[in-house]
């Protein structure tokens, strides 16, 4: 080994015990620099390094220490600069007389004379050169220079451990950056929180000045701004940029990162005058676009433009915060549904309230003002005023019953500040009884003055019973929709109506408003209140199902209450008749001996005589009640068949005539000259007239006029009408309803069954009708209406006819 | 010409008394009975012309009797002579030959005989 090489691997060995003490790239060149010096006995030995295309000094032993770092040399520029341009060493014994010297004089290089330069060369590329230098003149062998040479790619290695360290060190730097944000991002799953996170974080990790995150709206398709960081409110709530708009725009089209120095390119930010650089990454996850990440202007240590290795670690950072927020929506849509349900849940447990206490009544009234309380209730459907109108299918109108709501704001005040403690409308419903409340209010009052013709351009509250859907008015003046007196009677611009069905019948309409609050009307307010309609309909439905039993009940109620009543009037029938029966024989022996006693008794006892015609004429006036009273017994069954009407009434005309004639009252029939027939019994239907005519009689005592009219009415009627009027005065008004009673009368001797009797045979008997036109003052005509026979009597019986 | 026979079939005395009397007077010869067993008995020894028969009797009533009569002398006019008006219509029409109610007047009685007996 030569004493060059010798040299030589003592400096190399002495150097690798540099590298391995210390790690600072400054304190090993340094080391360097120092032993160079001294092992070659220079008196200067310097290393310039490379950087942004000058050589810049970076350790010397010898020259100034004041000048390290701060003094450089173009390439090529001085005796190093040329060595680093031709690669080769260069030895000038005088080197100020060498016309490539460069004086620097920052160095007090001046003193020296002699100089020998070589390049430090790094896989092929100059990377800088070390320098000695003597202050005597001495000549430079070309062993010094190998020796040199050497030790410069001794120096090559180790810049390049040291930039092989410091990379590793960035890349650490930049993982454990990576970490904290991941960390960060998988902190929260609150969306408002993560992308809050996001934005410190990554202004952190870059030493930005300031973020902008915008969140792509799926429906709008435009960015957002979530977050910011460092940027005025004003800024931070600019408007949403659309696809392509500005810088975040075309990040989010191109799906690539923008990195440019002048953010004069970006109108939002440039207005700002606040920041220079932009660097703005897509966040992509799944392949679809979320959104996008800009941070401006570096700061920190290195300010000034974003570079390369920012650009990459944000897009990697990217990728992660682009999953993280993936996840957060993922989260908040998950939130949404649960929260969705949730609702869903509320709806049904106010709907099972307002069921529950729709379910303590059947009365249509109070069921009614519980469905609008339910509709404006806090615990229920909250709004501010509900109105109820019932539709009348067979006139087509629609008709406000019920009204709930205050009257004006400071009653909605008062009213919510009492029943605020109230939690459900079933307890409101248990606690309250005040129907009559409701009954009364103002709000009833304004619904039961509004009634509609439903038809088709009758304005919203027809349409809603016509087509059964709901309708949403959130302005009526502006509204074609709506009839601009409704609105203007509500006193509401916004109301929302919805029918009340029940088994596909629309039996209502109920409109809300929200007056007091102006809260706005949503369509989902809607929609649960068109839930709830279904189930208050069903609710009126069964209400008035009730309702329509109980009629029902009521009237069977009366029939049997006539049942009862006809039952004891047969009772009594028939009792009448057995004690009639037991009368008759003994009165027909008392009458028919007194009438041969008087037979008996000669002219000239006239006193006898009257006692007995006394007699006489008290059975017969006996035997005749007797006879009305056992006609009005039951067993008195019709014996139908075709008889002639005219005939039987003149047979009756025929018993009054003399009695008639007695006192003065004129008789006029009116007949048809062709028999008129009936499907009758003939005795029964003479009783019946002989009834009236006698109750004309009676009525008119002297002087007055009976008509008789009788007509058969054709089809669809096909009836026989028979006319009796007196001119007996009428009868009395008070007693109207009683006439066809049994056993009422208003004679001082009479039975009271005439007209119950006759009303018997034609209505009962003989399934006719009996009506009294009364003209008190003057008289009464009774009409009796028999259905007429529609075929003749047969031949043979007319030929049995004498 | 012999006055026509009448037996006068009532369960009550004054009845027949009454009838005894009204119905000589108009020149008939009057029987009278107080049973449906006492009347057959009287029917087995000579018929009369027509019997009148009340309805409602102790022990068998009326309606037997006109049954039976009807059976044994069907050629015999029976009259039934009632308080009840209700029965006109049934049996009226169907056994007996005519049915009058009773009635402190007799004229109805008697012109119903006349019709029957021609008399």
């Amino acid at each position: 080994m030569n004493p060059v090489e010798t040299a030589g691997a003592e400096i190399l060995s002495e150097i690798v015990r540099i590298v391995n003490a210390t790690t600072d790239l400054e304190e090993r060149l340094r080391q360097i620099v120092d032993l160079t010096a001294h092992r070659m006995g220079q008196d200067v030995c310097s290393i310039f390094l490379l950087e942004d295309g000058r050589l810049v000094l970076r350790a010397s032993q010898g020259l100034n220490p004041e000048s390290i770092g701060r003094v450089s040399l173009s390439l090529g520029e001085g005796l190093v600069g040329w060595a680093c341009v031709h690669r080769v060493p260069v030895a000038v014994d005088n080197a100020q007389a060498d016309p490539r010297f460069k004086y620097l004089g920052a160095t007090g290089e001046e003193r020296f004379q002699s100089l020998l330069t070589v390049p430090i060369l790094l896989q092929g590329e100059c990377i800088g050169a070390l320098v000695v230098q003597t202050l005597s003149p001495s000549s430079y062998t070309s062993d010094k220079t190998e020796l040199l040479t050497t030790i410069a790619s001794a120096v090559s290695g180790v810049i390049r451990t040291a930039q092989l360290y410091k990379n590793s060190q960035e890349q650490l730097a930049a993982l454990t950056a990576i970490s904290e944000i991941s960390r960060a991002l998988i902190s929260t799953l609150d969306l408002d929180r993560l992308l809050n996170l996001i934005v410190e974080k990554s202004v952190n990790l870059l030493n930005a000045r300031g973020a902008i995150l915008r969140l792509l709206n799926p429906e709008t398709q435009t960015l957002e701004i979530r977050a910011s960081y460092g940027l005025p409110p004003d800024v931070a709530r600019s408007r949403a940029l659309a696809f392509g708009e500005g810088i975040a725009g075309r990040v989010a089209v191109d799906r690539r990162p923008v990195r440019i120095d002048d953010a004069s390119r970006d109108p939002l930010v440039a207005a700002t005058g606040l920041f220079k650089s932009i660097l703005c990454v897509p966040l992509v996850s799944k392949n679809q676009i979320l959104g996008t990440l800009a941070l401006y202007d570096r700061g920190g240590d290195l300010p000034g433009p974003f570079n390369e290795r920012d650009e990459h670690l944000l897009v990697t950072v990217g990728e992660h915060i682009a999953i993280a927020v993936e996840n957060a929506l993922a989260h908040e849509r998950s939130e949404a549904l649960a929260e969705e349900s949730q609702r869903r849940l509320m709806e049904l447990s106010i709907l099972y309230d307002i069921g529950q206490a729709m379910s303590t009544t059947v009365d249509l009234n109070r069921l009614l003002q519980i469905i609008l309380t339910g509709v404006t209730i806090g615990g229920g459907l909250g709004f501010n005023r509900a109105m109820l109108f019932l539709y009348d299918d067979r006139a087509r109108t629609l008709e406000g019953v019920l009204g709930v709501g205050p009257r004006d704001a400071e009653e909605a005040w008062s009213i919510w500040q009492r029943i605020s403690h109230v939690q459900t409308v079933d307890e409101w419903a248990k606690t309250t009884g005040r129907t009559a409340e409701a009954e009364e209010s103002a709000l009833t009052k304004l619904a039961r003055s509004i009634r509609i013709r439903v038809t088709p351009d009758a304005g919203v509250l027809a349409r809603t019973v016509l087509e059964a859907v709901p309708f949403n008015i959130p302005d009526a003046l502006n509204d074609p929709r709506t009839n601009p007196e409704l609105a203007a009677r509500l006193g509401t611009n916004a109301f929302a109506t919805v029918p009340l069905i029940a088994k596909d019948r629309v039996m209502g309409v109920i409109l809300v408003d929200n007056l007091f609050n102006q809260r706005p009307i949503t369509e989902d307010d809607v929609r649960f209140l068109m839930l709830f309609a279904h189930q208050a309909g069903r609710a009126i439905e069964n209400a008035q199902a009730v309702a329509g039993l109980d009629a029902a009940r009521k009237s069977l109620l009366e029939l049997q209450d006539r049942l009862i009543q006809t039952e004891k009037m047969a009772a009594l029938g028939e009792m009448a008749a057995s004690i009639a029966h037991e009368i008759r024989n003994p009165l027909a022996v008392v009458g028919g001996f007194a009438r041969r006693l008087m037979a008996r008794l000669p002219e000239a006892m006239t006193a006898e005589r009257h006692y007995g015609e006394i007699i006489v004429k008290e059975v017969k006036r006996l035997e005749k009640i007797l006879e009305e009273v056992l006609a009005f017994s039951r067993d008195a069954r019709p014996d139908l068949v075709v008889c002639d009407v005219a005939s039987l009434l003149n047979e009756v005309l025929s018993f009054i005539e003399d009695d008639c004639r007695e006192n003065g009252i004129s008789v006029t029939a009116d007949f048809p000259p062709e028999p008129v027939y009936a499907l009758a019994d003939p005795a029964q239907i003479k009783q019946a007239l002989l009834n009236l005519f006698t109750n004309a009689v009676q009525a008119i005592r002297r002087g007055g006029e009976i008509t008789a009219h009788l007509r058969r009415v054709p089809a669809p009627e096909e009836r026989i009408s028979i006319e009796i009027a007196d001119t007996g005065g009428g009868i009395p008004n008070d007693i109207m309803a009683n006439i066809f009673n049994p056993f009422f009368t208003t004679k001082a001797a009479g039975t009271g069954l005439g007209l119950a009797i006759t009303r018997r045979i034609v209505v009962d008997h003989h399934k006719g009708e009996i009506e009294v036109v009364n003209r008190p003052g003057e008289g009464a005509t009774f009409r009796i209406h028999l259905p007429a026979a529609t075929v003749c009597p047969l031949p043979e019986a007319k030929e049995d006819a004498p | 010409m012999s006055a026509k026979r009448i037996l006068v079939v009532d369960d009550e005395a004054g009845v027949r008394e009454l009838y005894r009397e009204e119905l000589s007077d108009a020149g008939y010869a009057v029987e009278t009975a107080a049973s449906a067993r006492e009347a057959l008995q009287s029917l087995k020894g000579s018929a009369p012309d027509l019997v009148t028969v009340d309805i409602k009797m102790p022990e068998e009533d009326g309606i037997s009797l006109l049954r039976e009569i009807k059976e044994r002398w069907p050629r015999l006019p029976v009259v039934i002579c009632t308080a009840y008006p209700v029965y006109r219509q049934e049996f009226g029409a169907w056994a007996s030959d005519a049915y009058v109610v009773k009635s402190a007047d007799l004229g109805e009685l008697k012109t119903t005989l006349r019709a029957i007996l021609g008399a």
